[in-house]
């Protein structure tokens, strides 16, 4: 039994009774009135407050900008104050939410949030804080990002309590589970809950915390719910100090409160201290992953997604080196959909920036799926950048029993809480079971040497092709027996290579994934979009019971039959104008694939394609079709594109010409970007999509790089087409000849005109148009 | 008061997206179906408000400019600021359906905007019955935007409501609310019953560009 650490309440509430104005910032108050603050902070430290938290909550650069204060004034002169009044007791540099939402729902970079973080860290190490609190977050990236900031730049301990809904989910989304995963991963020092709910509320929420993490625990609930319609808050000190005393029984190490709560709370919350809490139950620690809002514990059989690996890939391959992210994201989400638990990401192209690379893909991939990543590369610095930017806690895939291997990654993976794949070898392929557990227990043992948890070790036993190996197949699988019943770790192996060379290779591919999982394979990596491995560990699961019931089985193959039957009704020929027409994906490349096998792809493209997306077009402008029906259309037209151009060699002309699109700077809505951008790539042009918010600078540098000639640009907002007009006026100014066609719910023609654009596009339909004039 | 979305009516969503008595097939209807189903099934919707007081048309601790909120605020004594959101959730739906499905994330995005006007309706007429109730009666609902109530005060609105910390909503500098279906409001509330007039194209700040107006058509928001 000890006493909990203390913390201070509500220092918002507080400093409006001593004089805040509305719409006036606490952090600059201060300044001008010390002396209010301090004694708001010496009230809390006489009521039994062991910690004070300075009030530098909102004192980042994006909140204080245009006020005429630095940051590190505010957080010096702050923290001052509560040290004064803190007469000894600790004293922490206290860091809110920056203001502005992330991307990809906002337009705040993961780097810009560091830098914002590590500015306020800086100076409040400088002033003598004693430790750094960021609390009332709802984003674990933002969180993510600070952490990192402060652990680089500082040695303080780093609190860390996030904002929940009842449901345990932050409003980004990120559960209890999650957030305790990730920063137990990252190693903060404590974490909690504070904010947004009363005590009663967060409890269940920190019991649920408590099974996820060893670390210490932090409660800072509000004074119970508010009325909605006034805001004030109704529970007495000492009702919420009752309320906290089950957090004694959990083990907390620390408790205080947040909105609505006074010194008075913080003395009644004191006496309940008194009571001491119980020793902490510590859970049993289990191997997981997890994204924001994904967790993936190595309960069970979990597939990792193969398909975001450019070796054998042509197409990802391109798509890469072309910054293509969409193709990545389809990629991603398809695996997705298909049943993967984690997705593996490797893009090691040769020639290409791995590093910058990785940053592109792993942010693109989580902006559009919710599943755990694996960072797959033997480069240590790609390793690195994946996992700074991933958002949850991830696997490294992977290290070797090489001793120079194992120096340069371990720590890394140990530096962000990594799970770690050890590939059984070192230099050679090991040829017999012996060797791989040897490997498999030098790699064990360093790995914890490292700090990394024994849960978090995965050892690929190597799937060696049978059809080059044929000896070695039986060893992996023995192996992989060994390692998962003798030494207790966990297990993973590359099905795919098994059947490498050979023909028809999912049979052999699906069966030496059943033999494999049934010696004890837990993480296989496939191809979950492949319907032979799909079925097969449906089939596992319900053989080994952990499908209980086989519900999932039954449902997956009930679906099944369903559809056969609807294909067969559907399987009637239709030639491709009528297919485009309708909007039909599937017919069209029917009809394409019959009229190929006549015709040249590019008179199929010209003669075929083009005429019938111009009798849409043509239907959309007389209002025969609506917008629906015409992206339906300029789809389906895509995947008769999308076939031609795989029959056509490289470079024979299939484009029209690169387009450059973009949404401009300060503007984030890109729906209409995205759909002008996908009518005009069924139209067959090249299109370069530079994103949302995009600098002016960044349009005229890529558009000079791509040599474009044709740049469309989208705003929303009369707020933002200020900057489309700066960017056209960039454009000019760079030399580089270029028509600009806008677009936009606010422009119009007098309007593109003024601001100096070529061409005005009222809907997708006129973009085609103009890109026709422009590039024939 | 719970953020409630209780439908998002086809017609509506079909007005979205410039519909004009276009024949609509077995795969097109079905395609709105599940679009709008998936939004349902996906959205979070999230509000919050406060009831303040008013004096001479002006409601205390909220600067708002232009004549047309005083107007509206004329012979009130008190008044609702409200916050809605359809939430991140409903962001992120998007954002993947773009990738998979143009045309799906375009139906998609109507069915958003639907279903973001169908919690404001559902908490305009729970607060019409329970302030009803007490024999007070409450005017049109007004946004930034309308008439002349400049968008700036999307800004003022979300701060004096918390919006940030209670539902997760911020205004950019660019006055653009994330996430985006999102939207901000003032109700008066009045001793004596109010004429409301059916919001229309006079009193819209979009009415110069509107999409509708240019087809002859109305949005009917």
């Amino acid at each position: 039994m000890h006493r909990p650490l203390i913390l201070d309440g509500a220092m918002g509430t507080m400093i409006q009774s001593a004089g805040l104005k509305l719409g006036e910032k606490p952090e600059i108050f201060a300044l001008k009135n010390p002396d209010a603050v301090m004694e708001i902070q010496k009230e809390y430290i006489k009521a039994g407050s062991d910690v004070l938290y300075s009030n530098t909550f909102g004192a980042n650069r994006h909140k204080m900008q245009d006020t005429g204060y630095d940051v590190p004034t505010l957080i010096r002169e702050n923290i001052d104050i509560a040290k004064k009044a803190a007469q000894g007791k600790k004293v922490a540099l206290d860091i809110g939410p920056i203001g502005e939402l992330m991307a990809p729902l906002g337009t705040l970079s993961f780097d810009e949030a560091y830098d914002i973080f590590k500015e306020m860290i800086v100076a409040g190490r400088d002033a003598g804080a004693d430790l750094v609190v960021f609390e009332t977050f709802t984003d674990l990236y933002e969180v993510k990002a600070g952490v990192l900031a402060a652990k680089e730049n500082s040695n303080l301990p780093v609190w860390v309590t996030m904002s929940f809904e009842q449901d345990g989910r932050t409003f980004t989304g990120t559960t209890v589970e999650c957030m305790a995963t990730t920063l137990d991963a990252l190693g903060v020092d404590a974490m909690g809950i504070n904010c947004s709910l009363g005590p009663k509320e967060i409890y269940p929420l920190i019991e649920r915390m408590a099974k996820c993490t060893t670390k210490p625990l932090i409660a800072k609930p509000n004074a119970g719910l508010p009325d909605p319609a006034t805001g004030t808050y109704f529970i007495t000190p000492k009702d919420f100090a009752d309320q906290m005393k089950d957090y004694l029984d959990l083990g907390i190490m620390a408790m205080g409160g947040c909105c609505g709560t006074t010194p008075a709370f913080i003395r009644e919350l004191s006496k309940t201290a008194e009571e001491g809490t119980k020793e902490r139950a510590k859970p049993k620690e289990i191997g997981c992953v997890c994204s924001s809002s994904k967790l993936v514990i190595f309960d069970k059989i979990n597939i990792i997604g193969e398909k975001i690996n450019p070796t054998g890939r042509k197409s990802l391959k391109e798509a890469l080196l072309s910054h293509d992210m969409d193709f990545v994201m389809n990629l991603a989400i398809a695996q997705a959909d298909g049943g993967a638990d984690i997705l593996d990401i490797n893009v090691g192209v040769p020639g290409i920036d791995e590093s910058k690379m990785m940053k592109e893909v792993v942010q693109a991939v989580q902006s559009v799926v919710s599943l755990p990543l694996m960072i797959d590369s033997s480069d240590a610095k790609a390793i690195e950048t994946g996992l700074r930017y991933a958002n949850g806690k991830v696997i490294v895939n992977s290290v070797n029993a090489n001793d120079s291997k194992l120096k340069e990654i371990l720590p890394i993976a140990a530096k962000y809480g990594a799970a770690v794949v050890g590939l059984a070898m070192d230099r050679g392929i090991p040829s017999s079971v012996k060797e791989r557990m040897d490997h498999a227990a030098k790699i064990r043992d360093k790995a914890l040497e490292a700090g990394i948890r024994k849960c978090d070790i995965i050892i690929d036993c190597l799937t060696l092709t049978i059809s080059a190996q044929q000896d070695q197949a039986i060893m992996t699988l023995e192996a992989v027996h060994k390692v998962k019943t003798e030494m207790g770790l966990h297990t993973t192996l590359g099905v795919s290579n098994i059947a490498f060379g050979l023909p028809e290779k999912t049979h052999a591919t699906a069966a030496f994934l059943i033999s494999a999982l049934h010696a004890g394979l837990d993480l296989p990596i496939v191809n979950p979009n492949s319907q032979s491995i799909a079925d097969a560990i449906s089939s596992y699961r319900a053989i080994s019971g952990e499908d209980k019931d086989c519900q999932a089985y039954i449902s997956r193959f009930a679906e099944k039959k369903e559809e056969k039957v609807q294909v067969i009704t559907q399987n009637q020929g239709m030639d491709i104008e009528t297919a485009i027409l309708k909007g039909l994906g599937s017919e069209t490349e029917k009809a394409t694939e019959e009229l190929l096998k006549t015709m040249d792809p590019m008179d199929v493209i010209n003669t075929k394609l083009i005429p019938a997306l111009d009798i849409v077009g043509d239907k959309y402008e007389k209002h025969e079709l609506f917008l629906p029906q015409l992206i339906n259309s300029a789809n389906a037209a895509g995947k008769g594109f999308d076939l031609i151009k795989k029959r056509l060699p490289k470079k024979s002309g299939s484009s029209k010409g690169k387009i450059i699109i973009a949404t401009v700077e300060g503007d984030i809505h890109d729906i209409g970007k995205n759909i002008v951008k996908v009518v005009l790539e069924n139209y067959g042009y090249d299109v370069i999509d530079l994103g949302k918010d995009v600098p002016v600078q960044t349009v005229v540098q890529r558009t000079i790089e791509e040599d474009a000639h044709l740049v469309a640009l989208s705003a929303l907002m009369t707020t933002t087409v200020e900057s489309m007009k700066r960017t056209i006026e960039a454009l000019r100014q760079s030399g580089h000849v270029c028509k600009v066609v806008v677009g936009g719910a606010v422009l119009t023609k007098e309007y593109a005109k003024m601001i100096g654009a070529d061409y005005y596009a009222k809907d997708p339909k006129e973009s085609a148009d103009t890109a026709r004039k422009v590039l024939g | 008061m719970e953020a409630r979305l209780s439908d998002i009516p086809q017609d509506e969503v079909l007005r979205y997206l410039g519909y004009r008595g276009q024949s609509i097939d077995d795969n097109l209807r079905k395609q709105l179906e599940n679009c709008i189903r998936a939004v349902k099934d996906c959205t979070k919707a999230r509000l919050t408000y406060r009831i303040l007081p008013v004096k001479d048309s002006m409601i205390e601790g909220l600067v708002l400019e232009g004549r047309d909120i005083k107007a509206l605020l004329e012979g009130c004594t008190k008044a609702i600021a409200m916050a809605a959101t359809l939430g991140p959730e409903a962001e992120a739906l998007l954002r993947r359906t773009e990738v998979t499905n143009m045309a799906d994330a375009v139906i998609m995005d109507s069915a958003q905007s639907t279903a973001i006007e169908n919690v404001c309706d559902n908490f305009e007429s729970d607060m019409r019955l329970e302030f009803g109730k007490q024999g007070l009666y409450l005017t049109d609902r007004y946004s930034p935007g309308y008439g002349d109530l400049p968008l700036l005060s999307q800004k003022a609105i979300a701060e004096l409501l918390v919006a940030e910390k209670r539902i997760g909503l911020t205004v950019t500098d660019n006055m653009i609310m994330i996430p985006r279906k999102s939207v901000t409001c003032i109700i008066g509330i009045s001793d004596s019953p109010r004429t409301l007039k059916r919001r229309g194209c006079d009193s819209c700040s979009a009415r110069e560009n509107c999409f509708f107006r240019a087809q002859g058509s109305v949005c009917n928001a």
